[in-house]
């Protein structure tokens, strides 16, 4: 069995407990083992990067020299925003030895050498999982469901580090979807914003993001978005949820969820409900989940 | 975001090449952009404008000029503060205190109660093991850019 670091997040313990359920459910079935980074810290998210850049190093660099000690080449990050944090601090320390003299200095006695990969859920799933494998292992194909996939910000705009899909246009998203017999729309907010951490403190300002986006879902005729970021779901799936009178809903799930029903994992019974948009009608519409 | 920036990301620049950075630290606009990266990754001169906003953020505190958006400052402080005391955060904690010092007491009552009974929120903090090696990770930046 392929065994792969694992970095959940803070999200993924709370708001998105959910997706760390269907992201172990899926890759169990996928014959990838999952090896949590033990006493992993926070990345630092937004707070860290607007406030002090030393210190959005710094937490970052603890979790990768606890996986480098750990032996573990690759880390899986499946939050967009603990991706980004991750990836940009091994980078810049792995390019820079000022720089890395100093965040160490910070993190003493930890020490990061800088030999952590670190990947976001749709790189390993196209790039080492592979669609093929993901294809021969289907029970139930998602036939007629119209989606769009919705990336957001941060999965691609690694900045000065080559991004594993197309900056502007990716499509890993979309082709692990069409695999599982699903039907990815073309639409024109896959990379826009949801607002971030500005969603709670400034929701004023956030809000047209939301709109924006579940707007562009539904001109094209989508039943359902999907993403793979936690910030993502729960700040378009609350702001739909606030706005119900607007008549502009749609639920938002993840990818692993659906990967989740087309493999045949067994998800808890309560896993629809974490989701403020039900999604179960339009899952029923399409028989997946008797 | 533009639409609620006072100036925008290319004015960011040319007036940093300017000598203007006291108007750009007194901005809206540092507090209201919210890092997507756009603006950074179509940049046709390569710069990265998202990290230059990060910089104005981290000297107009480090200044004390009092931020144009005092919730997103607060949000912050509260975040990190959250992971100094665990070494991971404690929503529940950081939105009660959020809510406290924000001035929007009850404002998100109704969506925490929600999120609650969904299960959306952990009762207790998840602690790491090594806190006090985080504290001092947290120490030593502090240190550092003081000394």
């Amino acid at each position: 069995m392929k065994r792969i670091g694992y970095y959940p997040g803070c999200s993924l313990l709370s708001s998105a407990k959910e997706y760390n359920a269907s992201i172990h459910a899926v890759f169990e079935h996928l014959g990838v083992g999952l090896e949590e980074v033990e006493d992993w810290v926070c990345c630092g998210a937004s707070s860290a990067h607007a406030t002090d850049d030393l210190l959005a190093l710094a937490l970052p660099a603890r979790t990768l020299a606890l996986s480098e000690g750990a032996g573990l080449s690759e880390l899986l990050a499946p939050c967009s925003a603990c991706f980004s944090r991750l990836l940009l601090a091994s980078e810049r320390m792995k390019g820079d030895e000022d720089l890395s003299r100093s965040v160490n200095a910070a993190i003493d006695p930890l020490h990061y050498r800088g030999t952590v990969e670190v990947k976001n859920i749709l790189d390993v799933l196209v790039n080492e999982v592979g669609i093929p494998e993901i294809s021969a292992r289907l029970v139930r194909r998602l036939d007629g469901i119209k989606v769009v996939a919705y990336y957001g910000c941060w999965l691609t705009r690694t900045m000065r580090i080559p991004p594993f899909d197309d900056c502007e246009d990716p499509q890993s998203m979309d082709r692990i979807l069409a695999a599982l017999g699903a039907e990815p729309l073309p639409w024109s907010a896959k990379m826009d914003c949801c607002g971030g951490s500005l969603g709670l403190s400034e929701e004023g300002l956030t809000q047209g993001l939301c709109r924006n986006i579940l707007g562009a879902a539904r001109a094209v005729g989508a039943e359902a978005m999907v993403t793979t970021c936690p910030l993502c779901q729960a700040n378009v799936d609350i702001f739909a949820y606030k706005h119900k009178d607007e008549d502009i809903a749609v639920p938002v799930l993840y990818l692993t969820d659906l990967l989740g029903v087309a493999l045949g994992c067994r998800l808890k019974g309560g896993h629809w409900r974490k989701k403020f948009i039900d999604p179960t009608g339009v899952l029923n519409k399409h028989a997946l989940l008797s | 975001m533009a639409e609620a920036m006072d100036i925008l990301p290319s004015q960011v620049i040319r007036m940093a090449q300017l000598g203007r950075g006291e108007e750009l630290l007194h901005s809206e606009t540092i507090w209201v952009c919210v890092s997507c990266y756009t603006c950074s990754i179509r940049c046709p001169n390569d710069i990265h404008i998202a990290h230059v906003m990060d910089a104005l953020r981290e000297r107009a505190l480090k200044e004390g000029i009092a931020p144009k958006r005092e919730r997103v400052v607060l949000f912050h402080q509260l975040f990190l503060a959250s992971i100094r005391e665990y070494g991971r955060v404690y929503e529940a904690k950081l939105l009660a205190k959020y809510e406290a010092k924000s001035g929007e007491l009850m404002k998100n009552v109704p969506l925490g109660v929600a999120m609650f009974l969904k299960g959306k929120i952990a009762l207790l903090p998840h602690k790491v093991a090594d806190i006090k090696g985080v504290q001092e990770t947290f120490t030593r930046v502090e240190e550092g850019e003081e000394g």
